[in-house]
């Protein structure tokens, strides 16, 4: 597998100074980290470090779901992700998707499902509809095993197939960035490495942020990796540099296995 | 460490089977035996001319037209008040607070209001919308009287409903770009849509087989009403003022069979039509 990075250095995730927390309670202490452009980008770390909350801050659902409160700048291809509302927000979304760490199916057919984001956005055109529900299927290397029967409940699927649909789910809209919040905690093996095979066909068109609890996961498909500790992003390097060489004790520690 | 055992696990899985069923199948025999008793008191009256036909001799012959019309009347009154009220009230609840001392005060309230007996929304609803508002005994009082009775049960369980829908399609929805009202309307209601008919469901029961509220709103008069500012007289009260004023047992019970009937055919109905409504979400 080609790990090498994309030539372009532009920088598709800005994320500056930022910290969250609950109330009181501080989950992320001020960090700083560019994801670029057409790459995966894993964050690592152990539970409860608080990598979830960076991912779902990247497109505010922390802020309007959670009640986090998220202070610094964070910019998504542009856009400054913490000063949306509404409308801009909802756009924003719509070039963001997300993948949670168990499938979520809503409780729709799987063409309902892939059509969500799209009938939510204004698209009505059956032809379309259906045009954008294959290819994002397509995308997800799903289509093959669905093809003829789209109007099948999406609960009916078995749990890496419905993962894979939350994958064309949030591919619908031809989103720019995907973020995935340990997409496979809760599959086998060789779903797992389906689920790799997509993330990694889908760069460099698509910019992917993959938290991951699986640090043999991130070795394998990232092509940079943060390592964060409890509320503290250690470091950010190239994969093969921080597996191979960490600059930090506290990555090394953790990549051998000594905690986490 | 394991307790001493009096008997062996088997014995009492067993017995508590037997003690579940027992218990269950005392619910149903008690239900089915009132419906069996007011039918059978009632099966000399029962028939399509007296389903069909007005009252003569205050109800002393003829049918029961008018009380079944005026019931669905006021009933649909009350639902057309309670149901949209109750499920806003509900989704404001559910969805647009934060647990406070606002919210609980609005719940509180509200359990307060269920607790409140019927009678007593009978005498607002006279002083109220009778008296005050000029609406005089009418089906429209009646109506919404019978709304803000049936309006704690709708939004209760309404609310536990959205409450109990997964929190991940919020996620869902929302990361998909839909608004905190379109991730509502879109995939939270469909999903509690269900438990929500549920409390109408409820809800209409209570109001179809309202009595004391009823005869201080709607009135008594034993006529087919034509407009909502008519003084109507439903199926229950029908039945009390048959019993009460010793007019006819027969017709008494024949009323009852009718409203009990009623009753049972809108709980199928409404859940019939909810299986349809929300097949595709499921």
């Amino acid at each position: 597998m080609n790990r090498a990075s994309p030539s372009t250095d532009a920088v598709m995730i800005d994320v500056r100074d930022v910290s969250i927390r609950y109330g009181d309670k501080v989950v992320l202490r001020p960090t700083t980290l560019q994801v670029f452009t057409g790459t995966i980008h894993g964050i690592i770390g152990p539970a409860g470090s608080g990598k979830t909350s960076l991912l779902r801050s990247l497109n505010k659902l922390s802020v309007e779901l959670d009640g986090a409160l998220v202070s610094g700048t964070i910019h998504v291809d542009g856009l400054d992700v913490l000063s949306l509302r509404g409308d801009e927000l909802a756009a924003l979304r719509r070039r963001v998707g997300i993948v949670f760490a168990t499938p979520q199916p809503l409780p729709r057919t799987i063409f309902e499902n892939v059509a969500y984001a799209p009938r939510i956005a204004g698209v009505r055109d059956a032809s379309t509809l259906a045009g954008m529900v294959e290819s994002a299927l397509k995308a997800s290397q799903l289509w093959d095993e669905v093809a003829d029967r789209l109007d099948l409940m999406a609960s009916q699927l078995s749990g890496g197939q419905q993962q894979r649909l939350c994958i064309a789910r949030a591919l619908a809209l031809n989103p720019s960035v995907v973020l995935l919040d340990e997409p496979c905690s809760a599959l086998d093996p060789i779903t797992t490495r389906r689920i790799e095979d997509t993330l990694v066909s889908l760069t460099p068109t698509v910019t992917v942020v993959l938290v991951t609890n699986n640090i043999k996961q991130a070795e394998r498909i990232a092509h940079r990796t943060s390592f964060i500790l409890m509320g503290e992003l250690i470091e950010t390097a190239p994969t093969r540099r921080l597996f191979v060489e960490p600059a930090e004790a506290r990555t090394r520690d953790y990549l051998a296995g000594r905690f986490g | 460490m394991t307790l001493p055992r009096l008997f062996a696990p088997r014995t009492t899985q067993r017995v508590a089977m037997a003690l579940m069923w027992t218990a269950t199948a005392a619910t149903v025999g008690l239900l089915l035996f009132i419906i069996g008793f007011v039918l059978k008191r009632g099966a000399s009256t029962l028939s399509w001319q007296f389903l069909l036909s007005s009252p003569r001799h205050s109800g002393a012959l003829g049918g029961i037209l008018p009380t079944v019309i005026s019931t669905i009347y006021v009933s649909a009154a009350a639902v057309l008040v309670a149901a949209p009220l109750g499920i806003a009230a509900a989704v404001y609840l559910a969805e647009y607070t934060k647990e406070s001392r606002l919210t609980r005060a609005i719940r509180s309230g509200t359990e307060a209001l269920a607790g409140i007996p019927s009678i007593i929304f009978g005498l607002f609803g006279f002083a109220f919308f009778v008296t005050t508002l000029g609406m005089g005994w009418s089906i429209l009082s009646g109506g919404l009287t019978l709304g803000l009775m049936i309006l704690p049960t709708v939004i209760r369980t309404s609310e536990e409903a959205l409450r109990s829908v997964p929190r991940y399609y919020r996620d869902v929805a929302q990361s998909l770009g839909a608004s905190k009202w379109q991730s509502i309307r879109t995939v939270i209601l469909p999903a509690a849509a269900p438990g929500v008919m549920t409390g109408v469901v409820l809800g209409i029961g209570r109001a179809v087989s309202e009595t004391a509220a009823v005869i201080f709103t709607a009135g008594v008069a034993l006529k087919m009403p034509w407009s909502p500012f008519d003084s109507a007289r439903t199926m229950s009260v029908h039945f009390y003022t048959l019993t009460m004023e010793g007019i006819s047992d027969d017709m008494a019970y024949g009323t009852a069979s009718v409203l009990v009937m009623t009753i049972l055919v809108i709980n199928i109905a409404a859940y019939g039509i909810m299986n349809r409504l929300t097949r595709r979400y499921r």
